[in-house]
């Protein structure tokens, strides 16, 4: 396998860049009066920002983006996160000045076509989910987390049903389930998993009790698996007076294939940065719109986009706002991303999700097969059983046999243009790499993944100390994070 | 259901979306073989079979590219852009004028195509992005420690006021007005579970300095015991757009007895104010977006946070921080996310936010913005703001029945009354003749509304609402 040589430009910050009086982006000044501020409120020094000309900034910034990893450079098999490909399109149409320019709060009668992507966006997730009604305006996964957890809080009160004070949250799922859930108020209960990774029957009943305020799981679960007890254990839940909530970031794994709410869902979010290729912009923005069942409609943030078919005209309901949860975002959430996923989705149509999804498991369970076969490397957990959108290997026998650990490999994956796989997660599986090709990846790259991953296990079986070098051919060697969290520098403003 | 596409049915037959996908349909046979599977179906065999649908949902398309164009062209121009109806929108967010440098950088996939820097030996220069944004923050607010980004304004408001509890361990936030609806709307909606008591001191135009003074008086009086403080938040300017001259002495108040202090602020207007360091506030929030993000609609935005360090506060902080360091094995500077320990993914329930995905793609952007404008920019920028409001009010005063401003002094925003005219009447009246005449707000009878300015208006347009206003007042 060839290594792969990523920039180094060693460029420096762009507050040690330019100069004295050097220009980029001159504001434009009118012939007004100049107005003199109150003397109490005048900065006496003033801020010190660099000066560069236009080129020296360009010229920063695409050195800097050429030491990026990113979808459209390489492959990023980043598990639960769903690193596909970002339609051009989706770019374009974002960057309508119909859409980009429009305040959020411009009356109705000239900001009809963004309430229409919101309804058309509403509608379409609908009818993908079978939910009753959607909200778009989390503005992230964990967002909508916070929404859906908000909603079961609202549920039970309004029943007069102060007492559910719990969660229930399998120990695979996502750090944000029970970051969520806490910020809303809960206690969280965590569910062990079984030997096959899924959750253990025997220990969820017995968490069942009149406290329980519902349950949140993934499905497919972090390890890829479909979660065969869904229906049961939703309906468990319901018995005893809860609500279920569907984590929607493995959506990917079942999108177009099945509709959430027939495996008895209450409530879901989903993940449009994900499933519904928003960018994922470094580390953001995102958009986790939010799907419920008819009776949970009334709590849902406010407002929502409606339309008015007789007039046919498109306006803000507001019509909920004494039951609702009130607002999570000060306006309607991520509509760049959600217009994106809307172009998206009409893009593909049902048939064509159905078959983004279709792929999506195809080449999880290939490479999961090529990787099976790797020395030093297991698939551990629901054999013979197929993944959906990803699957967690694990480097255990690495580990044990030659202490080359999931670090390791994942640093070593970066000398070949590959993003190394998510790590050490799900939390119960030791050694984790957790793989998610996405359908956007050819044959040659999941033939191109297996064969690094082999590469590195040969290497490490050959000579296992120098796997700790790795990465040498990227724009940066492994760092000294350990200093920095001892004696944080934040900004330029600390450095000592 | 609203299947209407308009008017437009693809006329494409075959797999319009097979450009997103890296497998063909002869490959896709291929690995099935390999797989000895027959059907990729096959893979869904251990899914209960009632719950896999027979047909593919009927949502709109598949379409082609340029159907989708053409579609969406033809929603974008149902909404009323700057070059038919100008805007005086603001409230937090504005419209701004996008450098083209700025645009064509941010179209990069390298940078927007990227995820969170969980590997940051092959994201040095998404790292080192948000450093500097976060160091150019940090100089424009007097602060040290910036996050490397929240949602808004108003879930940075939710964030900061929950972190004041659990550094202070106590449970009540005070609010002074005038702040936005919006961003007390999350407030609530994030404060509320935690049990945090929201005590609001009203007010228009200005802030009520003896209602705090009052407030803060009588809390110093309690039994230590019985002081349940842990923060008050003000904006400034307020959010009837008045820089007030009692924010000193509101934070010593607060500082008296311990309680913390955020403040909401306007990030460009911090060219010219004086940063919130120089009143002693603890924290800094603010909307991001105007560091020249794409308004789109409301987002995404930048949720703005900043404070001083303090290893306290800071194990308190909500959200991810980028920090500085070096390679393990040489002096060569390098970046990567520290402090992780307070997040979700390590701490699950235990963790300071639930934030995982944020808003680094416009707090890269921000930074390129502020770099781009400089010192001397961002001084420019926002005298020439100040300048706009204030030429813009003066000549709304001169019109008979309009009051403007009605609370000064003000940065670039304010608000104007408008005599014997309702909201609707107005905003149709002025929408007919090519301008928006600010946000509605809920103050006296009348009808006053927040009326913002933006470098994207020039003399011109300023000098067309007066006129707009002088028709539509004395028609």
């Amino acid at each position: 396998m060839k290594k792969r040589i990523q920039a180094k430009w060693n460029e420096p910050l762009i507050t040690d860049l330019g100069g004295t009086g050097r220009r980029a982006y001159i504001p434009e000044k009118l012939d007004l009066p100049q107005v003199d501020l109150p003397p109490n409120w005048k900065r006496k020094i003033p801020p010190n920002l660099p000066e560069v000309s236009e080129l020296e900034l360009v010229r920063h910034v695409v050195r800097l983006s050429q030491m990026i990893h990113s979808v459209d450079i390489g492959p990023y098999p980043l598990g639960s996160c769903t690193m596909k490909y970002n339609p051009k399109i989706n770019e374009r149409i974002a960057r309508f000045d119909g859409f980009a320019t429009i305040h959020p709060e411009s009356p109705e009668s000239i900001s009809q076509g963004v309430i229409e992507i919101y309804y058309r966006a509403q509608e379409a997730l609908k009818m993908l989910t079978g939910f009753s009604a959607v909200t778009l305006q989390p503005p992230a996964g964990a967002s909508g987390e916070f929404v859906g957890t908000l909603l079961m809080r609202a549920y039970h009160l309004a029943n007069g049903d102060t007492k559910r004070n719990t969660i229930l949250i399998p120990d695979s799922a996502h750090g944000t389930n029970p970051a969520s859930a806490a910020m809303a108020g809960f206690k969280i209960v965590e569910l062990p998993s079984d030997e096959n990774g899924i959750v253990d029957m025997e220990a969820f009943e017995a968490a069942l009790d009149e406290t329980v305020a519902g349950l949140m799981i993934t499905n497919p679960n972090t390890l890829g698996i479909f979660e065969p007890h869904i229906e049961q254990i939703n309906q468990k839940i319901h018995e005893i007076g809860g609500l279920t909530y569907l984590d929607g970031a493995n959506y990917n794994g079942i999108v177009g294939v099945i509709r959430p709410v027939d495996m008895g869902f209450d409530i879901m979010h989903m993940n449009l940065h994900k499933t519904f290729t928003g960018p994922h912009g470094g580390g953001g923005p995102g958009s986790g719109p939010v799907g419920v069942v008819e009776k949970l409609a009334k709590f849902l943030p406010i407002p929502l986009a409606a339309y008015d078919s007789k007039n046919n005209r498109y306006y803000w309901d507001y019509g909920h706002e004494k039951t609702s949860i009130g607002r999570v975002h000060a306006y309607n959430g991520n509509f760049g991303i959600i217009l994106r996923a809307l172009a998206y989705i009409y893009r593909n149509g049902g048939e064509g999700l159905r078959k983004a999804c279709e792929i999506a498991v195809l080449n999880a369970n290939y490479l999961m097969k090529k990787v099976e076969e790797i020395k030093g490397f297991i698939v551990p957990r629901a054999k013979g059983i197929p993944r959906k959108h990803e699957f967690v290997a694990s480097v255990l026998p690495l580990l044990n046999e030659i202490k080359v650990s999931a670090n390791d490999v994942a640093k070593a994956m970066l000398d070949y243009g590959i993003h190394a796989p998510t790590v050490y997660f799900p939390l119960i599986v030791k050694e984790a790499l957790m793989i998610e090709p996405t359908e956007s990846e050819t044959l040659q790259n999941l033939n191109q993944i297996y064969e690094v991953l082999k590469t590195i296990s040969d290497h490490a079986y050959s000579n296992p100390d120098l796997l700790q070098q790795h990465p040498l051919t990227t724009s940066s060697g492994r760092l000294d994070e350990l200093s920095l969290a001892k004696a944080p520098v934040l900004s330029e403003k600390m450095k000592k | 259901m609203q299947s209407d596409t308009g008017g437009m049915k693809s006329t494409i037959t075959e797999r319009p979306y097979q450009s997103y996908l890296g497998i063909s349909p002869e490959e896709e046979q291929q690995m099935l073989k390999e797989l000895g599977l027959t059907s990729t179906m096959d893979l869904f065999s251990d899914v209960p079979s009632h719950l896999l649908l027979k047909e593919p949902i009927q949502i709109p398309g598949p379409f082609t590219e340029s159907e989708l164009d053409r579609l969406f062209r033809k929603i974008a121009k149902k909404n009323k852009t700057f070059e038919e109806v100008v805007p005086f929108l603001g409230g937090g967010v504005r419209p701004v004028y996008i450098p083209a440098f700025l645009e064509e950088l941010m179209r990069r996939g390298e940078i927007y195509t990227a995820y969170t820097s969980y590997q940051p030996e092959v994201a040095q220069g998404m790292l080192q992005m948000v450093y500097e944004y976060e160091s150019m923050i940090a100089e424009l607010t007097g602060m040290e420690v910036v996050s490397a980004s929240l949602y808004d304004w108003g879930t940075a408001l939710g964030e900061s006021a929950r972190m004041m509890c659990r550094i202070t361990r106590k449970s009540t936030v005070v609010v002074v007005h005038p702040i936005s609806p919006r961003r007390l709307d999350v407030l609530h909606a994030y404060t509320e579970p935690a049990g945090i008591k929201i005590e609001e001191i009203h007010a228009q135009g200005d802030y009520d300095i003896d209602a705090i003074r009052q407030l803060i008086t009588e809390y110093g009086a309690k039994d230590k015991s019985d002081q349940d403080i842990a923060g008050i938040y003000f904006e400034a300017p307020t959010y009837h757009g008045v820089l007030s001259s009692h924010v000193d002495e509101i934070v010593s108040l607060a500082h008296e007895h311990g309680i913390l202090v955020t403040v909401g602020v306007d990030l460009i207007s911090l060219g010219i104010l004086r940063p919130p360091s120089e009143y002693n506030a603890d924290f800094v929030i603010g909307e991001g977006q105007i560091l020249g993000n794409a308004i789109s609609a409301g987002g995404p935005l930048l949720g703005v946070l900043a404070t001083k360090f303090n290893r306290k506060w800071i194990q308190n902080f909500p959200g991810r921080l980028v920090g500085k360091t070096t390679e393990l094995n040489s002096d060569n500077p390098g970046y990567c996310i520290t402090l992780s320990t307070r997040e979700q993914h390590i701490r699950r329930q235990k963790a300071t936010s639930n934030i995982c995905t944020n808003q680094t793609l416009m707090a890269v952007n921000a930074g390129i913005y502020l770099a781009g404008l400089g010192s001397r920019g961002i001084q420019e920028l926002a005298q020439g703001l100040m300048d706009r409001a204030y030429y813009l009010a003066n000549k709304l005063n001169e019109i008979k029945g309009v009051t403007a401003p009605m609370y000064s002094p003000f940065f670039a925003e304010f608000v104007a009354k408008f005599d014997n005219i309702t909201h609707n009447e107005l905003e149709q009246l002025c929408i007919e003749k090519g301008v928006v005449p600010g946000i509605p707000l809920d103050i006296d009878d009348g009808c006053a509304r927040l009326i913002s300015v933006s470098d994207i208006h020039q003399r011109a347009d300023l000098d067309h609402f007066v006129n707009v206003i002088d028709e539509v007042m004395n028609k």
